[in-house]
């Protein structure tokens, strides 16, 4: 077909032992928009990454207009006509719009910048997004970030891009831009453009591809078209089992009142936040990026400053130190598991133990080796695959790594569990064991709030969910009560708030 | 088994350099020197040890607070602080002071100013004024009469009385006896008085505690300003500079040799008394606070903190460690080890000054960082930053010894710095 832009044909590549990716078969045809699906370490990011010349795939062939496509790095990528707009976005802030759309190709005459020639440029490819009114001697920094993306493309039509690719695009972006968003995405499918469009929003998808291809572990597990395809099918693709296999369900009952959370602001986020949670319930928190959830938790665990509000634990309503709350009976796991959540250079054994070394030390000495013995229950009972206690948590994968974070909460004898984006950049198989802890933890009395940003796994696991927007708590009931639809709805309700 | 093979090998590594760098410095020795090879004998490596023996100590410091994710610009300046404090506390008695509110050299001075104002008026003939000097002066004279004599009775109460020291103090009260006798400026008798056994201890707590309260300083301004170590202890660096040279009024202070007890100048001794230590007192000192931080560093929950801290902040608030406290400690202990290194500082050069330790610091930092430290944190031995401080110290000797001159000296530090910590990187990504 002359319509195939790009095409990937049994690409692999391996790093060290780990195939990132195998066989992958990928098309992309002009005026189409193929959705790039797949759980987080399905292979997406190193896809990215061939496409764009920073790897060198290891086999397969790669075809640009029918023209073998092999780019040594990004700027080559672009030269040849691929375009790619990351979830962070690559923009010199300090720059004007026109400069930064024009980075790298800029116009010159007798050697010297053609200001005229770049002005002309640039006003062209704003012009063609349907945003010509926008003057391109703004500062980038004073832009919303919807319009940075916006930005983005526009330096991609600037180099004539033929394919351009986006990375989860609207993670960051309110309602209206994604809505311009989507207008601008059409444009360039009428004008003959291939995109691809990551993203694991089903809702999204719906919304703006024509077809899709399915990654997991690093392979093309299914491609169609998005029309002749149902939710449930995707999502058995995406994750390689069915619903059941991959959101094991414990049956558990919801006990008295553990945590009670009356008005609780932030200096920014959350505003003015009130629920219960009881003991055996797992609460879930939807929202999109930027809501005030993992701001909710951190002032839960005092890690950010409140202005206002009571936090009520069991009877206790402790001081504002993390210390104090973990004296409480509150565990808290990090969203972000490198720069906070873990200490990456120091062992499993330290890892686990750190918030909770009373049990080993007397007078202010730790008892090494018994805390080792404790350790090494935790790593059977969590099944954590190491070589032993004393493993550099750095070395292991990130469900691993996952792992030995919840346990430290486990093993602090937490009564009240906050999960900031547990299943984040974890294979499937440590997600559904995560899934079945959850539930377990729920049965054995243990109370969890789960934040996460992928709304299917909310809906699968928790009793009850809650929506937050701007910082609100904006509603909060029992999850079967819920639909995807509606929470969406809800969670970008805050032009009503 | 692995394990044990892998910390074997980690005690192993150090040691084996150090011993490389011995061992390059004995051949090239006898292949210049052949049998007058002085670099392999054991009077040579007693003095190593010895000249080193305070880095060693500050390099202790210094761990704790790269470990805990921290530099420490002031630890070179500080401990010139502490032994000038340590000096001035020795040369001014502080012990006889504090008991009789002044010490013998003031009293001298005193006394010597009264009768230099007597001798004045009495050649502008001022008759009413005379006598008031008159009887200042004779006051003055009484006051010096009745210190000496205190003096005496502690001389005397000695275990074993320095005859000398009996004679000049006897002599002494006696001349006074006379009012017309001259007193000098800095009499002889004065340099030949040791203090009481008190101002020594006095002095000690006074130069520890400063270290300690230095290091306080720049733990509360770490925590409570939040300005970054490396801002603030630049600034304290100054500041403790200054400091000393307050405390030796723009000089440096020499106390007399007669004042400062013998078993601090063992400290520094190259051969040490008795002789089966092998190495100085001051070398075995050293040892003795490695062995205790590297426990601290290993077993206490303080330790295991500072690692925390120093790998991850974020995920040592998140686990309800109180960081503010450990940084505070962490800088405290610095502090207190400086306090203690200064003592053997004193000890080998016998006077304060307050410039002898600027830029020392960097060869503190030398130390932990050739000895496998991270300075970004999380990272660092007790074994390998010893082992730092020896490599220094043996280089810094055996390039005298070969005649290489300072310049190149320096530069052979320099490069070996930055070839320890790339070998460290190229062995750590190999790892991963």
């Amino acid at each position: 077909m002359d319509s195939d832009l790009l095409k990937m044909e049994a690409v692999c590549k391996r790093f060290g032992a780990t195939h990132a990716l195998r066989d992958v078969e990928l098309t992309a045809r002009s005026g189409e928009v193929l959705a790039l699906i797949g759980e987080n370490g399905a292979g997406k990011s190193t896809l990215m990454k061939v496409l764009s010349g920073a790897h060198r795939p290891d086999s397969g062939r790669m075809t640009l207009l029918g023209k073998p496509y092999a780019p040594h790095d990004a700027h080559e990528a672009r030269l040849a006509g691929v375009a790619m707009i990351y979830q962070e976005l690559n923009l010199a802030l300090d720059l004007s719009v026109e400069d930064n759309i024009l980075l790298g190709q800029e116009r010159r005459k007798f050697g010297l910048l053609d200001r005229d020639a770049g002005r002309r440029i640039a006003q062209q490819a704003l012009a063609r997004l349907g945003h010509g009114e926008l003057d391109p001697r703004t500062m980038t920094g004073t832009l919303s970030v919807g319009m940075q993306q916006i930005v983005e493309i526009a330096r991609a039509l600037a180099s004539q891009a033929k394919v351009l690719i986006l990375d989860e695009p609207t993670s960051s972006l309110a309602r209206h831009d994604v809505a311009n968003l989507f207008t601008v995405i059409r444009k360039l499918r009428e004008d003959g453009m291939a995109i691809i469009y990551i993203s694991h929003f089903l809702e999204e998808i719906r919304r703006i591809c024509d077809r899709f291809t399915i990654l997991r572990d690093g392979r093309t597990v299914g491609s169609g078209t998005v029309a002749d395809t149902s939710d449930a099918q995707i999502i058995s693709l995406m994750a390689g089992r069915n619903m059941q296999e991959l959101y094991p369900q414990v049956p558990h009952s919801m006990g008295e009142t553990i945590l009670s959370v009356e008005g609780l602001s932030g200096r920014w986020r959350p505003r003015n936040v009130t629920f219960e949670l009881r003991r055996g319930e797992i609460l879930g928190i939807a929202g999109l990026v930027g809501a005030g959830r993992t701001e909710l938790l951190r002032s839960l665990f005092a890690l950010d400053n409140v202005r206002s509000g009571e936090i009520r634990i069991g009877q206790l309503l402790p001081a504002a130190a993390p210390r104090f709350r973990i004296r409480a009976g509150l565990g808290m796991v990090s969203e972000d598991r490198k720069r906070e959540g873990l200490a990456q250079e120091r062992s499993i054994a330290d890892n686990v133990t750190y918030s909770h070394l009373s049990p080993y030390t007397r007078v202010g000495f730790v008892n090494l080796r018994r805390r080792d013995d404790v350790v090494q229950n935790w790593i059977h009972r969590m099944s954590i695959k190491c070589i032993g206690p004393d493993q550099a948590v750095t070395e292991l994968s990130g469900g691993t790594q996952q792992k030995v974070a919840l346990a430290r909460v486990l093993h602090q004898e937490a009564d009240v569990l906050l999960l900031d984006e547990p299943t984040r950049g974890i294979d499937v198989g440590t997600k559904a064991e995560i899934y079945g802890l959850m539930g377990e933890l729920a049965a054995a009395g243990k109370a969890i709030i789960f934040v996460s940003s992928y709304l299917t796994e909310l809906l699968a696991v928790c009793d009850t969910l809650g929506v937050m927007s701007r910082g609100r708590l904006v509603a909060i009931r029992p999850t079967a009560d819920w639909t995807e639809e509606a929470v969406l709805t809800c969670a970008v309700s805050e032009e009503a708030a | 088994m692995i394990v044990w093979l892998k910390s074997l090998m980690n005690v192993a590594r150090p040691l084996a350099a150090v011993g490389a760098v011995i061992a390059f410095f004995t051949l090239v020795d006898i292949y210049l020197h052949g049998g007058d090879a002085t670099f392999w004998s054991k009077q040579n490596l007693q003095s190593i040890s010895v000249q080193n023996a305070f880095v060693a100590i500050c390099a202790l410091g210094m761990l704790l607070v790269i470990i805990a994710g921290g530099i420490d610009l002031s630890a070179g300046v500080a401990l010139s602080l502490c032994s000038t404090i340590l000096a001035w506390g020795i040369r001014e008695d502080v012990g006889f002071t504090f008991a009789q509110g002044e010490n013998l050299a003031g009293a001298v001075a005193r006394a010597k100013s009264a009768d230099d104002m007597l001798r004045d008026l009495k050649a502008t003939n001022n008759s009413q004024d005379i006598a008031q000097a008159e009887q200042a002066a004779a006051e003055r004279r009484k006051r010096l009469r009745e210190l000496l004599q205190i003096k005496l009775t502690q001389l005397e109460s000695m275990d074993t009385p320095n005859q000398n020291q009996l004679t000049h103090a006897q002599q002494a009260i006696d001349d006074l006896q006379n009012p017309n006798s001259p007193i000098a400026a800095d009499p002889v008798w004065l340099r030949s008085m040791p203090n009481s056994p008190s101002s020594i201890w006095l002095g000690l707590l006074m130069c520890v505690g400063a270290g300690a309260l230095c290091g306080l300083t720049n733990g509360l301004l770490i925590v409570l300003l939040k300005v970054v170590p490396f801002i603030a202890t630049l600034g304290t660096m100054t500041v403790f500079l200054g400091m000393a040279m307050i405390v030796a009024d723009e000089t440096s202070v020499r106390p007399s040799a007669a004042q400062i007890p013998a078993w601090l100048g063992e400290l520094s001794a190259v051969r040490p008394d008795p002789s089966w230590l092998l190495v100085s007192k001051g070398v075995w000192l050293a040892l003795i606070l490695a062995v205790l931080m590297a426990c601290l560093l290993r077993y206490s929950v303080f330790g295991r903190y500072v690692f925390a801290l120093g790998s991850n902040e974020s995920t040592a608030r998140l686990c309800g460690i109180n960081v503010p406290l450990v940084k505070i400690t962490v800088y405290t202990l610095a502090g207190l080890l400086v306090g203690i290194a200064a003592v053997c500082f004193f000890a080998r050069l016998n006077s304060g000054n307050p410039t002898s330790g600027t830029g020392l610091e960097l060869k503190f930092i030398a130390a932990v960082v050739i000895g496998g430290g991270s300075l970004s944190g999380g990272r660092g031995t007790v074994l390998g930053t010893l082992a730092g401080a020896a490599i220094m110290g043996v280089i810094a000797s055996g390039g005298t010894l070969l005649g290489l001159s300072n310049p190149t000296q320096y530069i052979a530090l320099g490069v070996i710095v930055i070839m320890a910590v790339a070998v460290d990187q190229l062995r750590r990504s190999q790892n991963n």
